[in-house]
Parts: structure tokens; C-alpha cells; sequence
């Protein structure tokens, strides 16, 4: 069984509670509220144990869209992605539990779902399917905010990821066109051939390489694509970004370790996106505008790792996608926190939190650490493998910019919890209602505990990961001596400089200048152009077409009776009753007769029509979509 | 004779609607819906027939004058009579409620919504170009009615126009008809290739048949009649104006194409397609760009009408089994998918009365149902993967590359053609999405409603309803199981493709 079907099955079915629970009295609707909330948590849960349960080298096969797609292929690798997407989808589920509605969960399950669903895609199609569900579920959860700033966030972030799944269209296109096995013209024209030979591989031709990569680049904020990553995550809803910081990126990267291992310039946009994430992240006072500008940085050590090639390589970049899951959804979560009891989440307008919010702080501290790449925390040992591959390659240019990255993240987490929850800050002391400040309720502790938890588990028992990740690794030892004092130098030197000049890293308001001023010139550019040239060029050639006519009707002599036509047709129906009355074309009798006949029975049928309209347009709406799921299901079946 | 049944079931029917409109005042519109409804199944009832390969031929009348007119019903001419028996028959159960309340002059709709149907499944139900070319023309003068119905200054205007383009493209038309019979001797449409390869007149011919169906398919140049005159008809007359009745236009270049010509005849003019081609490119941005600019929700309709049949004909002069394949099935899902949306603009005008882009925020709240049906409309228009406007885009994405091996195109134009389908997509995200966050996540910012309290939920009866959810059902239908539709196609295509 497909775990993201599981989750998107749960979403229409929650779509369907929801529809009911409009209808009914107030008595059942606690009853029915209790339903779906009981429904929210098991849905991930039922999908995080069948993915426990899933072997590799499971394919199922589907004739959906009546080619032979693969819809479910199983193996290491995605199933490696696919245990921590599903518990980290159900510890952020249980994170937004009693906060959001059931709105929130249906699409945040159609978010996971689709990236579950691009997980275990076994061709182009299937991929791209539901890449796009990807692109849309997360612009709705964005939308969740009813704010007009985040409307237009989210928007954007729809235009930026139809573009890149554009691309990746284009590039899928010229795939299944030119790979010599593609579709054929001549006695089948239908045939795909080898169904085997769609397995994700990378592409063949040289535009549809390029296509690709950038299409899946957009998702995996590769720089120039990166606008709409800390555009719309600090405008969404917080218990979306949660979940966003988690799913976008880390398909895309899977993605690219699928499709594009090895590439050079894979590895060096890798690196450049970690320097570039890292500096604008220091520039940032609002908490998730600055986590959002680390997942780019720590995206790019993904991609770096990916782009080095070599089973090393690979394993190295997924397992810091599996580490960078737990701590930046940490770190996401209590800012989150933070942004639920607060309502602030500007640094320089935060501190004091230890002993208000004292798990929150603790996890915060943990998730710190564990990015900034602290022996213990596992931020530690992904790093260390990276670096580990990068020498292996003789890759030093990416090493030493990785390197260089890493203290600049260790700066900015600094700066992240020492400002945002461990600083006294005099200001704050004054608010009435700082003192009512409390900790956040249970359903949100436990989920980050746990993360905690797990990134203190994964730092200290590496094994716990390596064992499962896609290519065998060959001995590491994590912590020999020469890799702790390498780390104690950097981390010990950046924090005596952060200490002595905290003052030039306090955080205050900065305007930063991101790409994403050229793409809104471009596009209001454009729009301006359709608005007010091409637009006002058609009505004109409307206009001039619509004055050819009075000429025309002058030159074939109509004139003289102008409204002639118009009055003739305007009572046109008028004119049909009368010329059947006079012209008696039939028996008066027997049409008057069938007429009254049809006339009365038709009126007799709409009184009974009535009886059927219960007036609950609901109701009709989920009798259908019930019957369109059972017919969807049979042919499932069938096919 | 089923197909004689079905072509004259509406237009006997149609007299009688003036009677019943005199004795029971406001019902003719149940009577209307029912005779959609049976002339749906009857179609419906041909398929197994279609699907064993057999031709469906009846009605052979001589008129006395050295040529035949009859009906002939293949697997092409099965699809389009389907969806305008389905859409018709969904638009006259819509209009039972939404034109009851405009009881002025209800009969007159209602006869000439049935007249219009027998011109369209004449059509489509054509046996030879005569035919086809007599129930085109009556078409155009039945649908004329439909849009002035709202007789404002406006509504004439917008009808003069659609007349007078109509009926000069249906003189041309008539033109190229005449020539192809004095040239070949014959009109059968189940030829393939008529022998017109070899005149020197063969381009006129061609141009001729291309203006008569291109006004109607709302081509390029000859597009003007077709923004005004749709948004300005009633809701459901729109919807099939829109969804439906441009098709004829796309039906009969397709035709043309592959019937009268032949795709092989145009080796030696293969300009001619090429300059269709790069028409048909300009259609597809134009309408979406001038959609953009729009202010009123049924002009912008109407301007991506013209930008999707743009699609439908790209697949149509591409001449490869794919983008044939997708332009037919564009034609079928066009239907569904514009029908619906004008179905939902209607049902905002009618239970709200607000036609302006910017007052329909935050309609999702007071109309829940409609704009979640407008929001699988409009995704599904832009292409999203599991609805069915994302069938056609990739089989017309893959119809654009495979495009070179036929030997019309090189690939560059291939690519082209590609880049601008995507580009097109992009661009109705770009005006339907505002339409889409607005309606669900904007507070209400019309005050000036006509209910009193506002934040009632004002989603339509019965009636308004089941065809919108039906529409929608077959959005998503489609889109996840297109085999269905794409069984014809292929059974299409292969009559064209030997």
C-alpha cells in the first residue's frame, strides 16, 4: 500500500466529514467534530506504520492515464526519504493538532501525500503528477492566513512553482519524445514501449537535462530560483511553515540525488547557496525569514554533497536531508512557539524566554546546536560525512566554502538564541503582559521533545542512520580526535568573536535587496504590457471592425429599415406562436391537445422534482463525489 | 434512423414550446431539459455501435437538385454530438431555475436553445459538406437569438456584429462548399482527401473553408464578435455559446484538414499550415493576455475561450496522432471545463448579482459550493496533473515535438509551439488565481449586496446546482481516468493515421 495515498484518501475523506458537518444539528456536531479530529491522527499514523512495513523493490504498476506508469517503486533510497517524511508529517500533525482546523489538515495531507507520492514515483509522469499537488497544497496552507500579505505571498509562490513544474514539464516532454523506446508514430501510436525503461534515470538530451534540473532547481531554491522560499514561509500560517521547511526542499533534493548525482554544477550551486543563504540569514530580524534563509544554506550542502557524486556523496546529502528534517523542523516549531504565545517573532523585540518558555528554549538550544554542527548533535555527523566526501573528490573549492558556511550558521544561531530566548532585555520587562507568558500546551511540547530527542540520537548514535541509508558506508569514526578538535577550534574562536561583538550583531530591522525585486519589475512589466498595449490594441481593431458595419448594411441598401432585423427577431418568439395559430400547420386540436398534455405532466414531473430538493446542496455534492470515489475505486480495481 | 431522431427530436420539440409557454406559463423550461435529456441518452445509446467501428448513416434525403444530404454518424462525430447533447442537457436543467426568475420572454430562449441544438448535432451528425454546411448556417441564425436575448442596446450591438461576421463567414464558406463539389464531384466527409491536391485553386479553397469555421472557432483576426457576444447571453446560453457552439468552428477546420484536403495534400502547400500554425500561437496568447486585463468575470471568460480553442486548433494543424488526439480531446474537455466555469459565473450574477472581478472576494464564504467548483474549474484550466485540462496539455505537449517527424514543422517550431502551451498556462494562472484566493481567503468587501444579510450562505437550489457538481465530477473524472475518452481518440485518429 501506498503511504501517500493513505494521506491523500484522508484528505477527501476529511473534505467529506467536513461537508457533513455543515448539515447536522448542533446535538450530533460534537459528535462528528470529535470523528474527524480522531480521523486527523490516525490518517498518519496508519501511513507512518505502513511505511514501517514497506521492503524495497516493491512496483506497482497503474493504467490510470492509460500509459503503463509506475506508480509505486520502492527502494533504499526513497524509502530512507519516506520513513522521515512520514514521522516527521506525524509529529507536526499532532504539533497543530488543537491550533488549526480541519481545513489546514486536509491540505496539509494532500501536501504530504504528493510528496510521499513524489517519493515513490517510478517514472516522469507519475513524478511530475504529483509534483504539481505538491505546488498547490502548500499555496493553499499559505492562503490559511486570510492576510492580504500573505494572499499575494502565496500567489506568488504558486506563479514561482507552476513555472518550475513548466519546466519540468517541458523537460519530461522532450524525454519521452526523444528516448528511443518513446512514443512512436506508425501501428501503435500509443505505445511506451519497456515499461522498465521509465525508471527515473537521468535524462538524456541535453535541453531536457538542462529543463529538468531547473525545474526540480526552482523547488530546491537553487539562487535566482530562491525568491519565493523567504517570501512565503515567514507569510504563512506557523504551523504551515513547519510543515513546509520540511516536505519542498527535501523532494527536490531527493530529486536531484535521483536524477542528477555527480554534476559539477550541482555541487558548485550547492556551495554558493550556502554562503549566500547563510549571509543574508545574518542580515535577518524575523525569526522564520532567518530560518527560511538557512534552509537555502542548508539545502546547499545537500545539493554540494549530491553534486560530488559517488555513493558517498549521495548518502552524504540525504543524510543530512534526514537531519536537517529533525532540527529545522525543530527549530521551525519553536519559533512557532514562540509566534503562538508571543505574536512577535522579531528578534530584537525577543529574550527572556528561558524561564517562561523553558522547553520551548531547551529545543530551541538543541536545534542550534545541532545546525550549527556541534559534536553530539547531528548536524555533526552529516557535516562530517560531506566534508568526508568532498575530500574524497579532491573537491577542495566546495569543502572549504561548505566550511566557511558553517561557521556563518554557527554565527547566526548564535544570534538566533541568544537574542530570541536567552538575552535579558530591559524593554520587555515592562510589558504587562510578559509576565502572563506561558508554556505552550501539551500536544506542541511532546512533538518537540521528540525531535529534540531523536537529533540528540541521531548525533550520538550515528549507526542508527548510516544502517539505513541507500549505499553502504564505509567506516567513519565520527569522533576521532582530529575531527573534535577541528570543530572545538572553529566553534570555540566564532563564539569568543560573537561574544565580544554582540553588540554589532544585534538584531534590528534591515531592508535586504533579494532577486525577487527584478522578478515583480518583470512581472508588473508585463502585466502593464497585456493591460495597457495589447489589450486596448484588440478593442481598438474591435471597434474598427464594428463601424465596418453600418457601411455594409448602407451599401446592401438596409439601411432605410435600421432595427428592421433586430425588431423581427426581438420578437421572434412572438411570431413563432402567432404563425402557429394561423397557419394551422397541424390540427389545433391535436397540437393544443399534446401541448396541454405535456404541459401538465411536466408540471406534475417539477412538483416531484421539488420533493426530491431537500435544499441541502451538500448533500447532493457528497452523494456524488461518494459515487465518482466508488467508481474511481472500482476501475482501481478493475485496472 | 436513431441519428435522424436525434438531430430533429429538439427541432419538432421547439414548436411545441410556444403552446406549452401559453398554457402553463414559466414550465417550458422542464420540457426543454427533458428533450435534452432524451437526446442525450440517445447518443449515449450509439457508443457500443461507435465502439465496434461501425458508421452510424441515416436520413439520406434527395432534394432533387444532383445532391444528397444525410446524416453519418463515425467515432469523431460521436464526441462532439456526446458533450453538446451532455452540456446542453446540463445547461437547460441550469436554466430552469436561473432564467426562471427572467420569465420576460422565456419561451423564445427556450425555442431557440432547442433550435441551436438541432444546428449543433446536425453538425456534428453531418454525412456530407452540404449538410454540414445547412446546419451550420442555422446554427448561427438560432444562436443569434441567444444572444441578444437581454435585448439591452448592448446585446444588439454585440449580435449585429456576431450576425454579420457570421453570416459573411458562412458566404465564404458556402464559397469554398460550392468549389469543392464543381472541382471534385463530391462532398462525403468519409473520404479522406477529396482530390483537391492537384488544383491550382486549392489554397483559396482552403482559405475560404478556414474564414467560414475560423469566425465561429473565434480564430486571430476574426475573434472580435466573439468576446462581446458571449458575455452579453445569458448565463447558460454563454456556457454553451462558449463551451460548445465555437466548436462547430473547431469541428469543421478539423474536418477540413483531415477530410476535404487530407493531412498529405499539404506536401506541396505546406505554408498553408504553417501560417495556420503560427495563427493559431497567436490566438493562444492573445486571448490569455487580453484575459488579464479583463475587469468582468465573463469577458475574462470569454477571452480564455478564445485562447483554448488557439489550443484546439494547434492540435489540429500540428497533424500528428498526438496532437490530434489532444485537440479532440481538448474540444471535449474545453466543454466541460468552460461550460462549468460560466455555469459558476452565472451562479454569482444570479444570486448575487455582482459581475465584477474585484466584488467577488471573499464569495466563498457565502457561496461555498460554487467556488469550490470554480476553483477545480479554473485548476483545471491552467492544467494541473489529475484534472482534465491537464489531459489535453500533455497530449498537445507531446503532439508539438513529435510534430518534425511528419515532415510540416521543423523542430524549432516544435519547440516553440511547446513554449508557448506552457507560457499559455502560466498565464491563466495569472488571472484566474487572483479570482481563486480572493473568493475563499479575502474578507467580503461589497457591501452593496442585495440580500440583506451578507454573510448568508446564498449557494443555489437544486436546479443551479447538480450541473455544476456533475461538471465538476467529470473534471475530475476525466483527469484521473482519461481511458474512457481516450478509446475514442485513438479510434479517431487511427481512421486519419492508417
Amino acid at each position: 500500500m501506498h503511504p501517500g495515498l493513505i494521506y491523500l484518501f484522508g484528505a477527501v475523506i476529511l473534505v467529506f466529514l467536513k461537508v457533513c458537518q455543515r448539515e447536522t444539528l448542533d446535538l450530533s456536531h460534537t459528535r462528528k467534530q470529535t470523528l474527524s479530529k480522531v480521523f486527523i491522527i490516525l490518517t498518519p499514523l496508519l501511513a507512518l506504520f505502513i511505511t514501517f512495513l514497506l521492503k524495497p523493490q516493491t512496483v506497482k504498476f497503474s493504467r490510470l492515464f492509460d500509459l503503463p506508469l509506475i506508480f509505486f517503486y520502492v527502494d533504499k533510497m526513497n524509502l530512507f526519504m519516506g520513513y522521515i517524511f512520514v514521522l516527521i508529517g506525524f509529529l507536526i500533525i499532532i504539533y497543530a493538532f488543537k491550533i488549526e482546523d480541519d481545513l489546514f489538515f486536509v491540505f496539509s495531507f494532500l501536501y504530504i501525500g504528493s510528496s510521499l507520492g513524489v517519493l515513490f514515483a517510478g517514472d516522469y509522469l507519475t513524478f511530475f503528477i504529483f509534483w504539481e499537488i505538491m505546488a498547490l497544497a502548500p499555496t493553499f496552507l499559505i492562503w490559511l492566513k486570510r492576510e492580504e500579505e500573505s494572499l499575494k505571498a502565496g500567489y506568488r509562490y504558486l506563479i514561482f512553482h507552476l513555472i518550475g513544474g513548466l519546466l519540468l514539464l517541458a523537460g519530461i516532454i522532450i524525454e519521452f519524445t526523444y528516448r528511443p523506446l518513446g512514443l512512436s508514430l506508425g501501428a501503435k501510436p500509443f505505445s511506451f514501449g519497456d515499461p522498465a525503461s521509465f525508471l527515473l534515470i537521468t535524462p538524456t538530451t541535453k535541453l531536457s537535462f538542462i529543463l529538468i534540473l531547473l525545474g526540480v532547481g526552482v523547488n530546491a531554491a537553487f539562487i535566482l530560483l530562491h525568491t519565493w522560499l523567504p517570501d512565503a514561509y515567514p507569510k504563512a500560517p506557523f504551523t504551515a511553515s513547519v510543515l513546509m521547511s520540511v516536505y519542498t526542499t527535501k523532494t527536490a533534493v531527493y530529486a536531484l540525488a535521483r536524477l542528477f548525482p555527480g554534476v559539477n554544477f550541482v555541487a558548485y550551486m550547492g556551495a554558493l547557496m550556502a554562503i549566500y543563504g547563510v549571509t543574508f540569514a545574518l542580515m535577518q530580524n524575523s525569526m522564520r525569514k532567518l530560518l527560511s534563509y538557512h534552509i537555502i544554506s542548508q539545502v546547499g550542502y545537500m545539493v554540494a554533497a549530491i553534486g560530488l557524486g559517488s555513493d558517498l556523496g549521495v548518502n552524504a546529502g540525504l543524510a543530512h536531508a534526514l537531519h536537517h528534517i529533525l532540527y529545522k523542523g525543530l527549530l521551525f516549531m519553536s519559533a512557532g512557539a514562540v509566534i503562538y504565545r508571543l505574536g512577535e517573532e522579531r528578534l530584537s523585540n525577543l529574550g527572556q524566554l528561558a524561564k517562561r518558555m523553558p522547553v520551548t528554549t531547551i529545543t530551541a538550544v538543541v536545534a542550534s546546536l545541532s545546525i550549527a554542527g556541534i559534536p553530539l548533535f547531528n548536524g555533526f555527523i552529516s557535516k562530517t560525512i560531506i566534508s568526508e566526501a568532498a575530500h574524497h573528490n579532491h573537491n577542495y573549492t566546495v569543502y572549504l566554502l561548505l566550511k566557511l558556511a558553517s561557521v556563518g550558521t554557527w554565527l547566526s544561531f548564535l544570534k538566533f538564541t541568544y537574542f530570541g530566548f536567552l538575552r535579558q532585555n530591559k524593554s520587555l520587562n515592562h510589558l504587562s503582559t510578559y509576565s502572563q507568558i506561558r508554556e505552550v500546551p501539551w500536544n506542541m511540547q511532546i512533538p518537540m521533545l521528540v525531535v529534540a530527542f531523536l537529533c540528540l540520537l541521531t548525533g550520538i548514535y550515528p549507526k542508527f542512520v548510516i544502517s539505513i541509508l541507500p549505499y553502504p558506508l564505509e567506516e567513519l569514526h565520527f569522533y576521532s580526535g582530529h575531527n573534535l578538535v577541528g570543530a572545538a577550534q572553529i566553534y570555540l574562536v566564532t563564539l569568543l568573536i560573537f561574544f565580544l561583538s554582540r553588540e554589532y550583531f544585534a538584531p534590528h530591522e534591515l531592508f535586504t535587496l533579494d532577486f525577487d525585486y527584478f522578478y515583480r519589475k518583470i512581472a508588473y512589466f508585463s502585466i502593464w504590457l497585456c493591460r495597457s498595449l495589447i489589450a486596448k490594441v484588440d478593442t481598438a481593431y474591435t471597434l474598427a471592425i464594428e463601424k465596418l458595419i453600418p457601411y455594409a448594411r448602407e451599401s446592401w441598401g438596409i439601411t432605410a429599415e435600421e432595427g428592421r432585423v433586430e425588431k423581427m427577431i426581438k420578437n421572434g418568439g412572438g411570431i413563432i406562436v402567432e404563425t402557429s395559430e394561423r397557419v394551422n400547420l397541424f390540427d389545433k386540436e391535436v397540437i393544443d391537445g399534446a401541448a396541454n398534455r405535456i404541459g401538465s405532466s411536466i408540471v406534475n414531473l417539477s412538483k416531484k422534482l421539488r420533493k426530491i430538493q431537500t435544499g441541502y446542496v451538500q448533500n447532493y455534492a457528497g452523494a456524488i463525489f461518494v459515487g465518482l470515489l466508488v467508481v474511481i475505486l472500482i476501475l482501481l480495481l478493475i485496472w | 434512423m436513431l441519428p435522424v431522431l436525434i438531430v430533429f427530436l429538439p427541432f419538432f420539440s421547439a414548436f411545441l414550446v410556444p403552446q406549452i409557454e401559453k398554457t402553463k406559463r414559466g414550465k417550458s423550461s422542464f420540457f426543454v431539459a427533458l428533450v435534452c435529456l432524451l437526446c442525450f441518452f440517445a447518443t449515449v445509446s450509439l457508443y457500443p455501435k461507435i465502439r465496434a467501428n461501425e458508421v452510424v448513416t441515416s436520413g439520406m434525403w434527395n432534394p432533387g437538385i444532383g445532391i444528397n444530404l444525410y446524416l453519418r454518424v463515425d467515432a469523431l462525430s460521436f464526441l462532439i454530438g456526446l458533450i453538446s447533447a451532455f452540456l446542453w442537457m446540463l445547461a437547460s436543467i441550469y436554466s430552469i431555475e436561473y432564467m426562471g426568475r427572467e420569465t420576460l420572454e422565456l419561451g423564445r430562449y427556450n425555442l431557440f436553445s432547442l433550435l441551436s441544438l438541432t444546428g449543433m448535432l446536425g453538425v456534428a451528425f453531418s454525412g456530407n459538406l452540404l449538410t454540414l454546411y445547412i446546419f451550420f448556417e442555422f446554427l448561427t441564425i438560432a444562436a443569434y437569438v441567444l444572444v441578444i436575448h437581454e435585448e439591452s442596446l448592448e446585446a444588439i450591438r454585440a449580435g449585429t456584429l456576431y450576425l454579420f461576421l457570421g453570416i459573411a463567414g458562412g458566404l465564404i464558406l458556402l464559397l469554398s462548399v460550392i468549389a469543392t463539389y464543381a472541382i471534385t464531384n463530391t462532398g462525403e466527409l468519409h473520404l479522406i482527401g477529396m482530390g483537391l491536391k492537384e488544383h491550382p485553386l486549392m489554397p483559396y479553397i482552403f482559405w475560404g473553408y478556414i474564414i467560414g469555421f475560423g469566425i465561429k472557432a473565434g480564430l486571430f483576426p476574426l475573434h472580435v464578435w466573439l468576446p462581446k457576444a458571449h458575455p452579453i447571453a445569458p448565463s447558460p446560453a454563454s456556457a454553451l455559446l462558449s463551451g460548445i457552439m465555437i466548436k462547430a468552428g473547431g469541428y469543421g477546420i478539423l474536418r477540413t484538414i483531415y477530410n476535404v484536403f487530407g493531412w498529405e495534400s499539404f506536401y506541396t502547400h505546406s505554408w498553408l499550415l504553417t501560417s495556420l500554425f503560427v495563427i493559431s500561437l497567436i490566438t493562444i496568447l492573445l486571448g490569455s493576455a487580453v484575459a488579464i486585463a479583463q475587469t468582468e468575470i465573463k469577458k475574462m471568460l470569454a477571452y480564455s475561450s478564445i485562447s483554448q480553442m488557439g489550443y484546439i486548433i494547434l492540435g489540429l494543424v500540428l497533424i500528428t496522432p498526438l496532437s490530434l488526439t489532444g485537440g479532440i480531446i481538448h474540444i471535449f474537455n474545453h466543454a466541460i471545463i468552460k461550460g462549468g466555469l460560466f455555469l459558476c459565473a452565472g451562479t454569482f450574477i444570479h444570486q448575487t448579482g455582482l459581475r465584477e472581478i474585484k466584488d467577488l472576494s471573499g464569495i466563498g464564504k457565502r457561496m461555498p459550493l460554487v467556488t469550490l467548483c470554480f476553483t477545480l474549474f479554473a485548476f483545471s484550466m491552467i492544467g494541473f496533473p489529475s484534472l482534465n485540462g491537464f489531459v489535453s496539455k500533455w497530449y498537445l505537449a507531446l503532439g508539438t515535438l513529435e510534430a518534425e517527424k511528419i515532415g510540416y514543422y521543423s523542430s524549432t517550431a516544435g519547440l516553440i509551439a511547446l513554449g508557448i502551451l506552457l507560457l499559455s498556462s502560466l498565464m491563466n494562472l495569472i488571472y484566474y488565481g487572483p479570482i481563486v484566493y480572493n473568493g475563499w481567503f479575502a474578507p467580503i468587501t461589497n457591501y452593496q449586496l442585495p440580500t440583506t444579510n451578507y454573510q448568508k450562505n446564498v449557494d443555489p437550489n437544486f436546479f443551479m446546482a447538480i450541473p455544476l457538481i456533475l461538471l465538476a465530477a467529470c473534471t475530475i473524472f476525466f483527469g484521473i481516468y482519461p481511458k474512457l475518452l481516450l478509446n475514442l481518440t485513438r479510434q479517431i485518429s487511427e481512421t486519419f493515421f492508417r
